[in-house]
């Protein structure tokens, strides 16, 4: 078992990329980490359908008991999914640090 | 919506996507309409607080077609109330095509989207002459789309001289009393509201004023009664699509119209409202590329009505 999965993530998460990021996202998951870490800095869009990818991911750790953070959310993403009423699913962490803190 | 970039980028995505689309055929029961360029395409998007964003021929006039028929409706209701409108049109879906001549158990037509239910609807508003009863039509959507509209002449005459499967339903309608007896002045309203001339950034924009509760989001005009923006928003969910308006609401969940000219207005209440023209149809009369671009939207942006963005409604979540 894995310890941390750490996933960088950049540009717009939606329809022309979230294939390719649940591909990745699931491949890393299928190793039973005890954490996933998303790199979100890099990421400056999400749309509806990316926060169905998201939350999906969100789901499938909650099941299999890998913990789940967000790392350096830029605002006008966080707002993306304070919007959507589904940011409880998504703990929100500024650098690595707090985030590999929160999912070790 | 803090940056809305992202929705004329991808508007622009979807256009490129779908330009090289061929499928489909204009219309040609009505002949004017088998004149359209079939390669036109345009995409207007415009925001409940009026910011618009347009990529391709959208400046391009067609007939507005079926789409007139919520808003007609729309009409019938600030004019009548429900009691009295609904005595002479019903809201259910019919599952027919548009020209099904076909009345529900009470002997009226089934909605205000099929023709049948548009007739009835164009005798409740058609004023006291044909005159005055197009002239308050075609000025309720030059407020609306906020520029003066017009009637096509030549279309009218090409529906009318056409007409004769509507004709034949007018009269139905008469023999049931659902219209009164001045049946060609009922047709000369609904087929001079089928030839109303618009451009997507026009049905954007009355759209928009839907999406708005009835207030052009742009020159603050109040268009429509607010207490019916919500039953004409209702119908086109249910029946604004032909014969497909259950796959629609399920694929693609919200408000919308479409017309054979090959326009299609999509409205997210409170948000926005999508225009589309492209006019080769599929089998069932609806814009092909149309379709194609309201369905992109709805998923990437979770339009839908039950998408899981969304809530329903907020007033809840404020108590």
């Amino acid at each position: 078992m894995q310890n941390i999965s750490i996933i960088e993530l950049r540009g717009r998460i939606d329809n022309s990329t979230s294939a390719e990021i649940e591909a990745k996202i699931n491949a890393a998951l299928d190793t039973t980490p005890k954490g996933l870490i998303l790199d979100m800095a890099a990421v400056d869009f999400v749309s509806s359908l990316g926060l169905r990818v998201m939350l999906s991911t969100a789901k499938r750790c909650r099941k299999q008991n890998t913990k789940i953070a967000l790392q350096a959310v830029i605002p006008q993403v966080a707002e993306v999914f304070q919007l959507s009423g589904l940011a409880a699913f998504f703990p929100m962490h500024p650098n690595r640090e707090a985030a590999t803190a929160a999912v070790a | 919506m803090s940056d809305l970039a992202h929705l004329k980028n991808y508007i622009s995505e979807l256009h490129e996507r779908y330009r090289n689309n061929h499928d489909g055929t204009l219309a040609t029961y009505i002949p004017e309409l088998g004149k359209a360029n079939p390669d036109h395409f345009g995409i207007t998007m415009v925001t409940a607080d009026g910011q618009e964003f347009s990529v391709g021929d959208v400046q391009q006039e067609f007939t507005i077609q079926s789409i007139c028929k919520p808003l007609a409706f729309l009409m019938a209701l600030e004019r009548y109330g429900r009691e009295e409108t609904l005595r002479h049109v019903g809201i259910e879906p019919s599952g027919e095509a548009f020209n099904s001549i076909q009345l529900d158990r009470s002997n009226r037509p089934f909605n205000p989207m099929v023709n049948a239910g548009a007739i009835a609807v164009a005798s409740l508003i058609k004023g006291d002459s044909p005159e005055s009863g197009v002239n308050d039509f075609v000025k309720r959507l030059s407020l609306a789309a906020g520029r003066e509209l017009r009637v096509d002449s030549s279309v009218c005459a090409s529906e009318s001289a056409t007409g004769n499967r509507n004709r034949s339903i007018a009269y139905l309608l008469r023999n049931f009393e659902v219209v009164d007896d001045q049946v060609d002045h009922s047709l000369h309203q609904y087929f001079s509201q089928c030839s109303v001339l618009v451009n997507t950034r026009d049905l954007a924009m009355i759209g928009a004023t839907l999406a708005n509760i009835g207030e052009n989001p742009l020159t603050h005009e109040e268009v429509f009664d607010m207490r019916y923006v919500k039953d004409a928003l209702s119908v086109m969910l249910t029946c604004g699509m032909y014969d497909y308006a259950g796959e629609w609401a399920y694929r693609v969940g919200v408000p919308a119209k479409s017309g054979v000219a090959g326009g299609i207005l999509a409205v997210v209440n409170r948000q926005l409202s999508i225009a589309v023209y492209s006019p080769r149809l599929d089998a069932r009369g609806n814009s092909v590329r149309g379709i194609k671009v309201c369905t992109d939207l709805a998923e990437e942006y979770g339009l839908h009505a039950f998408d899981f963005m969304n809530f329903g409604s907020n007033f809840i979540k404020a108590l």
